[in-house]
């Protein structure tokens, strides 16, 4: 089903109806319990990067996204969804490579009191590196003692995204995707304090 | 260049939801996971089953279930009741899951107006067909209202009916469908589920997922979520009992119990949870 | 024996099931071919396919068949199986001035360029049952098919004149009414996309395009009776208008061929077309001008589109004052409002024990106060 290509090369790939479920199976446990790992299937995983595979499951004719930074990824989503690429300003689904900036994170959509449902859904891509701060997590779903280990830029992003989400209803939903395909989930509900 | 026969194939022709419609569906339900209580909007496509009949609960479960679930399917508790068949052979014949009656063997239990007595754990889904999704729907009749109450979680006017039913009855007289606040934001329709199953939506190990299919909302209680349900300070929360009654067959009273017009007997609603007492004791 | 729901499972339904084929296929009379539905039977089949949303009239007949006759039930199954099929493309705007009409009236004026046409309407034919024998009705259509005279699609117009500037497309009342200056001009600069029902809910308030879709697959029934009540009075009150056309004819769908650019013809439907003139006399209205409702549905189906035509201008003029917009958006479909009578059958004990629970508590409640 897939060749084991670069994201630039990808023309022919897209998630058949039985990959897209499982897929959609572990965002959907990943967002019900905050912080707690979970795997995206492995045979999908080694043919495309990791982080795509989100955006491949969710979205299609009638959505929008963008992929900043990525342009080949954008394309290839794009064109295998049939997905439209939009300003950050207009996305309902955003793909980081890495955990981004302030200024970016603030630009994406977090829905209002109406239609909170607009709110942004954010994919990210996690190397993770040394950790310097431990973000202890509470919640709706999350389980007592839950922490995630951050980097420098993990930790700036947290702090980003807790003033986008300092006004429920509306808010961003953030997924993590390491490139072997660990999976973390981290809805707008989530408390996320660093120490 | 994907042709258009590929789009094609990408929905197998014995499913009932294009895959598109699923995808569509799925978004919905992160959406609620992520909002929990709050009714998300969605397209709701047409099911085999009537609007009202489960359609909503059906498209939820629909876009869970995978080839490698096991599914359980009750109404009013039973698994054997013909509407119950009906949808659960609609779910198995079009997805190739598997099915049980024991809700702890099941990764999905879709039900109308019961929650199982035990067995749901943190692998479990629950999705809850829902016929009114609108909790406030005895005190508002606009819509344009309706959405302003919830976008500024303005309950006031809930809590001013229950107020009066208290004083007109000397209790809440809400019967099934008891109105809970989640996540101390939004207000729902538990759907007609007996109060004696509400304390079991606060703080679950399972993902609760609700499907109204007419009124096309979907919503969710996350998995350790704090459910409460609306009442005051010197009303106690009451569950539904019958002092005395006991199951005729596996002789608990542990259970939510229903009984013949007229009659002292009693029976449980949970028919598996029966069947297994009964094996118990045996 | 305990309380026992309706229960035997599998094995019910099946017998159920057999019951149901059983009748519908062996019985005495001969075989109900699609092509007797769908000649026969054409207005039923037109009905359906426009409160199914679905151009498929061959389906829309065998939906017919399989359910008996039961028009609701027959939308159901299309809808179902529309359910099923993906959407891989998305139709070129079909301008409603290229419909090709067999039939064209135009109750505001006596003549009009293009001509009225009457086309095969019973409008003005008498309601005499007719009675005769099944045999000799049969006989009577074998005479006049194997006849020579040539049925006539068009009636001379109504003034008795021939009508010399007939067109299958004839300019638009509401054209002339604008040449005239008479009408209200509520046209948009910009080009907005129109709501899609099918796949985000409509609530009030709600664009107009998300109010004539609802309209355009709301039951037949449902709206007629709207209307009435609002002519009548229970519900809210409006007059009743001039009809500007009403129109019957057939309709190119087109799509982009994706390789070459070039537009494409899928299919031509047949669509009941109507202007509503609604004269203007509210305090913030304009007097001087009259205002237009539209209505437009699959099929030939003049009173549905006559009644939507009548509520869109309603709707507007109501301006969100009354609660007609949520009636037309959520209470007008045949399946939601079919499907949630009927869902009463189902099994509700559980709730009704804890009614029953409820009672029996406020009577205790009641006996503590007394004492």
């Amino acid at each position: 089903m897939f060749n084991s290509k670069s994201s630039s090369e990808m023309t022919h790939v897209a998630l058949n109806s039985r990959q897209s479920s499982l897929v959609f199976r572990a965002l959907l446990q990943s967002l019900a319990s905050p912080g707690e790992t979970f795997s995206l299937p492995a045979e999908l995983c080694s043919a495309v990067p990791a982080r795509a595979l989100p955006l491949l499951a969710l979205v299609d004719i009638e959505t929008t996204f963008c992929a900043p930074e990525d342009a080949d990824l954008e394309l290839s989503v794009a064109s295998l969804t049939g997905s439209r690429v939009v300003a950050p300003e207009l996305a309902q689904f955003a793909l980081c490579a890495t955990p981004p900036s302030h200024t970016f994170v603030s630009r994406l959509q977090r829905g209002n009191a109406s239609q909170p449902e607009r709110g942004c859904k954010l994919i990210i891509g996690l190397h993770p590196d040394v950790a310097v701060a431990s973000v202890t997590l509470s919640g709706p779903g999350v389980r007592p003692g839950t922490t995630i280990a951050a980097d420098s830029q993990l930790s700036s992003f947290i702090a980003a995204r807790n003033t986008v989400v300092a006004e429920p209803p509306s808010g961003i939903d953030c997924w993590f995707v390491s490139p072997d395909g660990r999976l973390v989930g981290l809805p707008r509900t989530t408390r996320a304090e660093t120490r | 260049m994907t042709t258009i026969n590929e789009l094609i194939d990408i929905s197998p022709s014995d499913e009932l939801l294009d895959e598109f419609a699923k995808r569509e569906i799925r978004r919905a339900i992160l959406s609620a996971v992520a909002i929990p209580g709050y009714q998300v909007p969605f397209g709701s496509r047409e099911m085999p089953v009537a609007r009202g009949w489960g359609s909503g609960g059906l498209q939820v479960t629909l876009a869970v279930v995978h080839a490698t679930d096991c599914v359980k399917v009750i109404d009013q508790g039973d698994d054997d009741g013909v509407n119950a068949v009906n949808l659960r052979r609609l779910i198995t014949s079009s997805t190739g899951a598997s099915e049980t009656s024991v809700a702890a063997e099941a990764t999905i239990v879709q039900s109308r107006h019961r929650i199982p007595e035990d067995g749901l754990d943190d692998k479990s889904i629950l999705v809850l067909q829902v016929p009114v999704p609108e909790p406030l729907r005895g005190v508002e009749r606009d819509m344009r209202e309706l959405a302003r109450m919830h976008a500024e979680a303005d309950y006031s006017r809930m809590w001013v009916s229950l107020y009066e039913d208290k004083v007109r009855n000397g209790l809440i007289t809400q019967t099934t469908g008891y109105p809970c606040h989640v996540n101390g934001r939004y207000v729902v329709a538990t759907t007609p589920i007996p109060r004696w199953d509400i304390p079991r939506l606060h703080d679950s190990s399972f993902l609760t997922l609700f499907g109204a299919g007419r009124e096309k909302r979907i919503y969710a209680i996350p998995p350790r979520t704090e459910v409460k349900p609306l009442t005051f300070d010197d009303v106690p929360f009451e569950v539904e009992r019958a002092d005395g009654a006991r199951c005729s067959l596996c002789n608990s009273d542990d259970a939510f119990l229903v009984s013949l017009p007229n009659s002292p007997v009693w029976m449980c609603s949970d028919t598996d949870w029966c069947r297994r007492r009964r094996e118990l004791t045996r | 024996m305990g309380y026992v729901s309706a229960r035997g499972g599998l094995g019910a339904i099946r017998a159920a099931e057999r019951l149901v084929r059983r009748l519908r296929v062996t019985s005495e009379s001969s075989w109900l071919e699609e092509d007797q539905i769908l000649e026969k039977l054409r207005l039923l089949v037109d009905r359906v396919m426009g409160e199914a949303g679905l151009w498929a009239p061959r389906l829309a007949a065998k939906a017919l068949r399989q359910s008996e006759g039961d028009a609701t039930e027959a939308v159901h199954l299309l809808r179902a199986y529309r359910s099923t099929l993906p959407r891989v493309s998305y139709s070129e705007v079909a301008d409603a001035d290229h419909v090709r009409v067999v039939r064209r009236i135009v109750p505001a004026f006596q003549r009009v360029p293009g001509s009225q046409l009457l086309g095969r309407s019973i409008d003005y034919t008498a309601r005499f049952l007719e009675r005769q024998s099944d045999d000799l009705a049969r006989e009577e259509a074998e005479k006049m098919r194997a006849g020579t005279t040539t049925e006539v699609n068009e009636a001379p117009d109504s003034s008795g004149h021939e009508s010399d500037d007939l067109s299958r497309s004839p300019k638009r009342l509401l054209e002339m009414l604008r040449e005239m200056d008479l009408v209200v001009d509520r046209r948009l600069t910009d080009d907005p996309e129109p709501f899609d029902i099918t796949r985000t809910p409509a609530r009030p308030p709600a664009p107009r395009s998300a109010l004539l879709s609802s309209m355009t697959r709301a039951d037949t029934g449902a709206l007629v009776n709207q209307w009435y009540r609002n002519i009548l009075g229970p519900d809210g009150y409006l007059h009743e208008v001039t009809l500007g056309e009403v129109r019957h004819g057939s309709l190119s769908v087109n799509v982009t061929h994706p390789v070459t650019g070039e537009s494409v013809n899928v299919t031509d439907v047949r669509v009941t077309e109507v202007e509503a003139i609604e004269d203007l006399e509210g305090i913030d209205e304009d007097r001087t001008r009259f205002d237009v409702g539209y209505g437009l549905c699959l099929g030939h189906n003049e009173r549905k589109a006559i009644a939507m035509a009548n509520l869109d201008i309603a709707c507007h003029r109501d301006g969100g004052r009354t609660q007609l917009e949520q009636s037309l958006l959520l209470t007008t479909d045949a399946l939601d409002s079919a499907g949630f009578l009927e869902h009463l059958k189902l099994p509700h004990y559980v709730t009704f024990r804890s009614m029953i629970e409820r009672k029996i508590a406020v009577r205790k409640a009641r006996r503590r106060d007394d004492d």
